[in-house]
């Protein structure tokens, strides 16, 4: 029962980050069809950065500038990667993106070594203890700011004016363009948001994680499985898949030998391509 | 596109003279860096087979290069089979697991990014099985032992040996490729590969075909894997099944170009001596900065690589001359009227 129950929290403390991480990339996903194989490799680059700034007097400085350099990023990327091959297929784009992941990881590698880096110390101390399970409060304070990324960045998509010409662009891009939207600049838009974000989150993420160039690996793969199972651009989709997926890493490492866990989740990911690769809510924001 | 017969020539002399004529003059290390060209030129050819020709983006073929190395290093430690018997059980497993992804492919209509997801997520996989297996030697990998009967048992003190050995794999795999190229089976692979419903009304059984297709990759690629195991006489989940395996079989493809059977030689032979050189004079980050500045730059300036860029090239300069005869000039007359 113990187990279960540590895992069961574990597992909402992981979806709480798995959402900060994903819903950038299921958001360029869903506008512009391009999975971002190097979302990964951004969110190390930002966690990198924010370990580089340190302490800015107040951790709210600290996401702004953070967020302002990966938005910036993502902007670059998109004008400078993913518009010259927009005409292209799709596979084409991903294998961009996998080209900028690699490049990254090993500039990365160049730069800092591949000595593991955190910052242990900027986060709380102590434990939240709850029906016999310990979290880290660490944890928890990063979960609750990834829930709070991801309903920011919904209430962006829904509730702007830029965000609604994001969902236009993405819909019917024809038609989006005959009704004066600047596609270009939306989708430009769009992907600097869905790299902001990732900075967003850094500054916590280092409190409870260590980094190193090989990082982006693991997150971005699991984040592909929440995309997809969320379906396509759908943030609330994300959401949810985030939970499911959180759940099934902890409660796979918890209840499977060895280091089997994170094989239930590619189980999972492999079952979502084969029966419902539009998601779970299909083209729903 | 078809090669003609000359390129073919010229494709088979240039891989003769590397694996021949270099180990009668060349020093060890030069040698050593003409094998993973070669190794690579080998494993991009099988990737061709589907990829290419057969539309398919596969992040996926570190399966069958990590099932050949395993089987024939397993059959070896555990039942003391020469890995060069064990190598064609190797390539058994392969086709298995290549027919398998094929199936799925066709029968979940799994297209563009939706399988190079879905090989992605097997490798993944693959990965965290072997890792778990205790029999597969878990994460820390399986060590091929010295054997006493060496050349026997596919195991070689010259390296000079291994470079023959890979020669001849490539140019064995190249001339089946041109030769399954001009069969019905080549034409039908790539018809299902470019357009799965369309070669369906045509009457073809798309997932029959893609089952095949993805047999004969994956089979040849296993080949590969049992001279990987044989070279480094060391096999490991990690650097066997990641995605990273899957991505250094796919760049020489890229470079190269992935319209021509000649495509991932050419490539090879351009990348791999320069990541070589980079890695040995300088720290190994750098080599993988070129690898991925390359694909982006490749993709992005010449999707259909350097072949392409070449046969376009040729055709204006061709074109130029061309049209002054008075049949083209006709024929365009014709064309108008």
């Amino acid at each position: 029962m113990d187990v279960f129950v540590q895992a069961l929290f574990s597992g909402l403390l992981e979806a709480g980050l798995l959402m900060a991480v994903s819903v950038g990339l299921a958001l360029v996903f869903g506008v512009m069809g391009v999975v971002n194989f190097a979302h990964g490799a951004l969110l190390m680059v930002a966690m990198y950065v924010a370990i580089e700034v340190g302490d800015l007097g107040s951790i709210w400085i600290t996401m702004l500038l953070l967020f302002a350099i990966m938005a910036i990023a993502g902007g670059v990327v998109y004008l400078a990667l993913i518009r010259p091959a927009y005409h292209l297929d799709h596979t084409f784009q991903l294998l961009i993106t996998l080209g900028l992941a690699v490049v990254l990881e090993n500039a990365a590698l160049l730069y800092f070594g591949a000595q593991p880096r955190s910052r242990p110390d900027a986060g709380i101390d102590g434990s939240l203890r709850i029906l016999g399970a310990a979290l880290p409060w660490n944890r928890v304070a990063l979960a609750a700011i990834g829930v709070a990324i991801t309903i920011a960045l919904y209430l962006f998509i829904t509730r702007s004016e830029l965000g609604q010409q994001i969902r236009a662009a993405s819909q019917d891009t024809m038609a989006a363009q005959l009704s004066g939207i600047s596609v270009q600049k939306v989708l430009a838009v769009a992907m600097a948001m869905g790299i902001g974000v990732l900075g967003l989150i850094a500054p916590f993420l280092v409190t409870t994680t260590s980094v190193s160039p090989t990082l982006g690996d693991r997150f971005v793969l699991l984040a592909f499985v929440v995309v997809i199972l969320g379906g396509a651009g759908s943030i609330r989709g994300a959401a949810i898949a985030a939970v499911i997926v959180g759940l099934t890493e902890t409660l796979g490492a918890a209840y499977l030998p060895g280091t089997l866990g994170l094989s239930a989740v590619w189980i999972l990911f492999v079952l979502v391509l084969l029966f419902r690769p539009q998601g779970l809510m299909g083209n729903r924001v | 596109m078809n090669s003609s017969r000359r390129t073919q020539l010229i494709a088979l002399a240039v891989v003769a003279l590397l694996g021949f004529g270099l180990p009668l003059f060349a020093t060890i290390n030069i040698q050593v860096i003409a094998t993973s060209a070669l190794f690579y030129a080998y494993l991009g050819t099988c990737w061709n087979v589907t990829g290419s020709y057969g539309g398919r983006l596969s992040l996926g073929h570190a399966i069958f290069l990590g099932a050949g190395a395993y089987t024939s290093t397993l059959l070896f430690i555990n039942q003391g089979i020469s890995p060069w018997i064990g190598m064609f059980l190797g390539v058994v497993v392969g086709a298995a697991c290549g027919a398998l992804v094929g199936w799925l492919a066709s029968r979940y209509r799994l297209e563009g990014i939706f399988f190079a997801m879905v090989t992605l997520a097997l490798t993944l996989l693959a990965a965290q099985l072997v890792s778990n297996i205790g029999t597969l030697g878990g994460a820390q990998g399986l060590l091929v032992p010295l054997s006493p009967d060496g050349a026997a048992d596919y195991q070689f003190a010259d390296p000079a040996a291994l470079l023959r050995i890979i020669a001849v794999m490539t140019m064995g795999v190249l001339i089946f490729t041109w030769w399954l190229r001009g069969r019905r089976w080549g034409k039908w692979i790539a018809a299902v590969g470019a357009n799965d419903r369309a070669a369906e009304a045509s009457g073809l059984s798309p997932t029959l075909v893609s089952s095949v297709g993805m047999a004969i990759g994956g089979g040849l690629t296993a080949l590969g894997g049992t001279f990987y195991a044989q070279q480094n006489l060391f096999v490991d989940p990690a650097s066997l099944l990641h995605w990273s395996v899957s991505l250094a079989i796919l760049l020489p493809v890229i470079v190269g170009g992935r319209s021509r059977a000649e495509g991932p030689l050419v490539g090879a032979l351009l990348l791999i001596p320069l990541e070589e050189l980079i890695r040995q004079n300088a720290d190994p980050g750098y080599a993988g900065l070129l690898r991925g500045f390359l694909l982006i730059a490749v993709v992005i300036f010449m999707p259909g690589g350097v072949l392409d860029v070449v046969d376009r090239v040729r055709a204006r300069l061709r074109g130029k001359t061309e049209h002054s005869s008075p049949e083209e000039v006709d024929a365009h007359a014709a064309d108008r009227a």
